[in-house]
Order: structure tokens, then sequence, then C-alpha cells
């Protein structure tokens, strides 16, 4: 498509004298474009009563848009502590790093004279880095 | 058509704004372009037919209902969604909080072994 083309629309006289702003009707027309359509299956009692049903479905989407908003408020604070824990979580997981280090320095030092069960606690290890030292998993 | 009744036409060209609109919706309905405004010269051959003088006032309202719904339906899908998103994340919540608490004892226990296996 290029984009010197230019875009030319035929209007019947009768219509295009009906309106004042021409420029403004077909801006309206592109934009309600999906409805366009609907009109040749609207008969004229279709067309009666059009604002007080306008008005309704107005109070109706801001009556939505208001309990949305409250939602979508109450999200932002449930996403941003866990953003905080999320974090705070890596960097507690990367000390652990650093103590898995020593804990295997230590055992080569020591052989098996600890207590601990070094297999599960290195497994555990493993899960909290996977988990918050790799890219933040998908939340789905 | 009988000569009687021949119409003429208005020759309109798109604004610049007006091209950019229109290619953007032809975009998104995946329409040629050159067929959505065919579809706006059948909508104003029929516009010319109508007697009623307020019939554009009453089209826009009508335009304006139709798109008012369409809204409605998607905040009406936007809270279902927003729900579902924060049911989620309160749960990653309390996980997180579990995860923390085992990461900090795991790393008690590391320490204090740490330090007798260093003595």
């Amino acid at each position: 498509m290029s984009s010197k083309k230019k875009y030319r629309l035929l209007i019947p006289d009768v219509s295009f004298n009906k309106f004042e702003d021409v420029e403004d009707i077909i801006d309206h027309l592109i934009d309600f474009y999906p409805y366009l359509q609907m009109v040749s299956e609207t008969n004229n009692t279709d067309l009666k009563n059009l604002d007080k049903e306008l008005e309704k479905l107005s109070t109706e989407y801001n009556e939505l848009c208001q309990v949305y908003g409250k939602l979508m408020q109450e999200y932002g604070v449930y996403n941003f502590q866990g953003s905080e824990l999320f974090t705070r979580n890596t960097i507690t997981g990367l000390k652990l790093g650093l103590l898995m280090n020593k804990l295997q320095r230590v055992r080569r030092i020591w052989g098996d004279q600890f207590t601990l069960d070094y297999e599960a606690a290195r497994e555990i290890i493993q899960k909290f880095a996977d988990r918050y030292l790799m890219k933040k998993e998908i939340e789905e | 058509m009988t000569s009687t009744e021949k119409k003429k036409y208005v020759k309109y060209e798109l604004t610049y704004k007006q091209k950019q609109k229109l290619l953007r919706l032809s975009k998104k309905l995946n329409i040629h372009p050159e067929e959505l405004l065919y579809n706006i010269e059948i909508f104003f051959e029929e516009f010319s037919n109508f007697k009623d003088e307020e019939i554009w006032e009453k089209l826009l309202t009508f335009f304006n209902i139709r798109l008012l719904d369409d809204k409605i339906k998607q905040r009406a899908d936007d809270i279902v969604d927003i729900k579902k998103k924060t049911k989620l994340q309160k749960e990653l919540l309390s996980e997180y909080e579990d995860d923390y608490l085992t990461i900090v004892e795991l790393g008690k226990s590391l320490e204090t072994l740490t330090k007798k296996g260093v003595k």
C-alpha cells in the first residue's frame, strides 16, 4: 500500500448537501465503521427513545468503570507486595548461595561429620535458586 | 437507473488523518481500504433516502449506543480477568512468604553449621 495513494469517496450530492461539516461526518463514519451495516437493519422504531437508552447505558458503563478501577487498585497493591516479597526472596536467596559455597567448602574439610542432611539442603537451595535467581516465572 | 433519477456525486478526498485512521482500521479488520470506502459510500447512498431531518443526530446516538454496548461487554470481561489476576497474586503472596521463612530457616541452620565447622 503506497503511502502516497489518495483515497476518495463518491458521495451523492443529496447527502453531501445535508451536512455542514462533511469532514467531521467522515471522521465519525470511520470511527463507527463496525456499526454502519447495522443501520440498514434498523427501522424507525429503533431510532426512538435513543436518548434514554444512551443515558441508561452510560450510567451502567460508568458504574462498571468504577468497579473496575477499584479492582485494579486492589490488584496493584497485591502486585506491589508480590514484587517486594519476590525481591526480598531473591536477595535472601543470593545470601543462601554464598552459604552454600561455605557449606561445600566446610564439607570438603570435615567430611561427613555433619548432622545436617547435605543432599536435602542442596535440593532446597536449588529449588529456591531456580525460582528466585533465574528469570521470574510467567505467572499463569 | 433512469435518466430522470440520475444522481449527482461529489468527490471527497480523505484528509491525511482520515487516511491514517482508514489504514489502521483496514489492518485491524483485515479488510482492504477500498472496500471500507465502498461500504461508507453505500452508507451515504442509504442515507440519501432518509427523509427525517434529524436523522444524523439520531444515527450518531445509535452508533454511540452500540459502541457503549461493546465497551460494557469489554469492561465486564476486564473485571472477570482482573479478579482472576488478583486471586493468583494473593496465592503467590502466601507462597513467597512461606518460601521466605524456609529460606531464612535454612540459612540459619547453615550458618551455625558453618561456624561450628570453621572453629
